[in-house]
């Protein structure tokens, strides 16, 4: 009986011993390794394990086998197998043993060939890591709850919470929140499935992290351990990772509280860059651009508006007449555009930026040029998901570089986009919707926005809920000038249709009255004239672009096909395209930070299949 | 800028500006005559 007892408790104590060992350790393969070689190695293993999370080492308890091979590429850095080994290019070795790699310099974020070859390691281990599916204890739970429930039900039955959980298959890479952040966006109206190219491509440390979740999730950890200014370049993205190892580099730089933006107004004696101050920040309106009888404009266009305070008042809400504070979160294809062709949306021949505009301006451009009423509806957000999504619009407005689709990708799938990444409200998680007024209607039903602010026309009009449009106004003067003129034309649009001779001829015959309604109408005739104008300019700067792209007009690729407009096929094109806009892209970029660049160019193969990176 | 647009539209876009000025002056001419205010 003592024995039994004698040998449970020496089970036990291996079992706890054993469980405390458990954690991750790296082993260099030495064979063949001079004792330098072999100690130098050892130094950036050593190196790389102190710059992981704790929790990265304690949960991927295995063991890692570490060695050096010629049989790759000469502009790769490593390679990690699925499970327990990784390779680096022993081209690398000569310079780690004798030390010149530490001042090798790159041309590249990391610096030199060192911190290169010690961000491939992190990076090589993360992959390993993510594939590990290493969830918390809640995440696995809730994955395995909406795993089962989707076998159950389908997708059309998964709750809000379970949509993008079920059936998971990597730690990070697949999980629905860093997708949002890192660029894949559900596709509108597809139940949680992810848009297939990320666009967040124009500032971007090493634009190889846009060729897969997979790769994003990877790059990115390299830039969380080792650049002390990761958290002012990507805030939401170290909070996620931060988040999700409960741990954070010790060393950080102090980020700036605000947010730089590039000024888009006319004004031009503002300078060119702005600054937002995310505590400054009241409300986010939703602001929708009402309907007129145009075919593009029939549906509205969204926007979102920042209610800011004037320097120095308490945020409250007197914010909502500081009305030369405010700004407008615009995605469009340029600074003052106007979107007048709906064929050319359709198949995506514009681009989508954010745009960071000041409200007197949009309402101006609405309410005098386009003749539309604006709508200003306060989002219910809390401070938090004000904040970050401040924030969020702050990197889109620098790294997004879209297509603007008008049925797939408009501006509400934009701003809708834009908004649920940004304050990752829970109840946007499953809310689809494409058309901007529709927009407004569900959020609305959801408790999102309260349109009651715009009953009362008056006081809404008073408040700056509501913008009324010039059109009125003009048919007001229009009204005065058929009183005293025998004019045909009956509305005022049929009036500012009119060659300016055609409407010149009457001049002479108008009283003081009638000439002062004259101007005003003339002052609406040349706002009409820029703004057709301007399109005209954007047209041909795009067909000029598009020539360039080798797109005039015909099928980029067999599949590309332009000539039916169905939504079906626009998605296609969508897709087709996307990977053509790309692949000249990054033919057109000389990328020096690209390690994966040269053949990512050569064989325009950009499937993860083929070379796992470097 | 005007360099870039249509002939047709720069030449619709200069009408509209002759208008304005034509309009702007016919304004003023009848107000000075209906002994309107002026200021200096």
């Amino acid at each position: 009986m003592r024995r039994l007892v004698a040998w449970l408790l020496a089970g036990t104590v291996l079992l706890c011993a054993s469980a405390a060992q458990a954690s991750l350790q790296l082993r260099l393969k030495t064979d063949g390794l001079s004792p330098t070689e072999q100690q130098a190695s050892q130094a950036l293993l050593d190196e790389a394990m102190r710059s992981l999370p704790p929790r990265f080492v304690e949960q991927l308890d295995r063991r890692i086998d570490v060695g050096w091979t010629d049989k790759m590429p000469e502009n790769a850095y490593g390679q990690a197998s699925l499970v327990s080994e990784l390779d680096l290019n022993r081209n690398l070795l000569d310079s780690l043993t004798d030390g010149s790699a530490a001042t090798q310099k790159t041309n590249r974020p990391h610096g030199t060939v060192r911190r290169e070859m010690l961000a491939t390691v992190l990076h090589e281990l993360t992959h390993i890591y993510d594939r590990a599916r290493l969830w918390p204890k809640d995440e696995r739970a809730l994955i395995q709850r909406c795993s089962r429930q989707n076998n159950i039900t389908g997708l059309i039955g998964l709750p809000d919470q379970c949509r993008g959980q079920n059936d998971r298959r990597f730690t990070l890479s697949d999980d629905p929140r860093l997708l949002d952040l890192a660029g894949w966006p559900q596709y509108v109206g597809r139940r949680g499935e992810r848009e297939q190219h990320n666009r967040q491509v124009a500032r971007s440390p090493d634009i190889y992290e846009t060729t897969s979740p997979l790769e994003f999730v990877a790059v990115n950890m390299e830039y969380f351990l080792l650049d002390p200014s990761y958290a002012c370049r990507r805030p939401a993205l170290f909070r996620y990772y931060k988040d999700h190892f409960g741990w954070a580099p010790p060393e950080q730089d102090t980020c700036a509280k605000t947010y730089a933006f590039l000024n888009a107004g006319n004004d031009f004696a503002k300078t060119p860059l702005g600054h937002v101050d995310p505590e400054r920040v009241y409300e986010i309106d939703y602001l929708l651009a009402e309907a007129n009888q145009n075919l593009v404009s029939r549906w509205g266009h969204s926007m979102l508006r920042l209610v800011i305070c004037a320097p120095g008042r308490p945020r409250g809400p007197d914010c909502r007449l500081d009305l030369d504070q405010h700004l407008v979160l615009s995605y469009r294809a340029f600074v003052g555009d106007v979107q007048l062709s709906s064929w050319d949306g359709l198949v995506g021949k514009y681009p989508s930026r954010l745009f960071v505009l000041p409200l007197a301006q949009v309402i101006d451009e609405y309410t005098k040029t386009e003749l539309r009423g604006l709508a200003s509806v306060p989002l219910k957000l809390s401070r938090q998901e004000i904040n970050d999504t401040v924030e969020h619009a702050a990197e889109m407005h620098w790294s997004y570089d879209g297509n603007y689709y008008f049925l797939s990708n408009n501006c509400a799938v934009e701003s809708l986009k834009l908004l649920r990444s940004g304050s990752a409200n829970p109840q946007l998680t499953g809310l689809d919707n494409i058309t901007p007024n529709g927009l407004l209607e569900v959020l609305q039903a959801r408790g999102l926005a309260d349109t009651s602010v715009l009953n009362d026309k008056r006081e809404a009009m008073r408040l700056g809920y509501h913008f009324d449009s010039f059109r009125e106004r003009y048919q007001a003067m229009f009204d005065v000038l058929r009183k005293h003129l025998p004019i045909k034309q009956t509305q005022v649009e049929d009036w500012l249709s009119l060659s300016a001779e055609e409407r010149h001829q009457w001049f002479d015959q108008a009283d003081l009255r009638t000439s002062a309604a004259l101007l005003l109408l003339e002052q609406a005739s040349f706002r009409k004239q820029l703004m057709l104008a301007q399109d005209e300019v954007k047209q041909r700067y795009l067909g000029a672009r598009e020539l360039k792209n080798g797109r005039h007009g015909e099928t980029p690729t067999p599949h590309c096909s332009r000539s039916s407009p169905t939504v079906a096929s626009s998605a296609v094109r969508q897709n087709c395209w996307a990977a053509v806009a790309m692949a000249c892209r990054n033919h057109r970029k000389p990328s020096a930070w690209n390690r994966k660049a040269l053949s990512a160019r050569s064989s325009c193969n950009r499937s993860p299949a083929s070379w796992i990176k470097r | 800028m005007r360099a870039l647009l249509e002939p047709s539209r720069a030449a619709e876009i200069a009408a509209c500006e002759a208008n304005l000025k034509q309009v702007g002056e016919h304004l003023r001419k009848l107000h000075k005559a209906a002994g309107g205010l002026e200021l200096p």
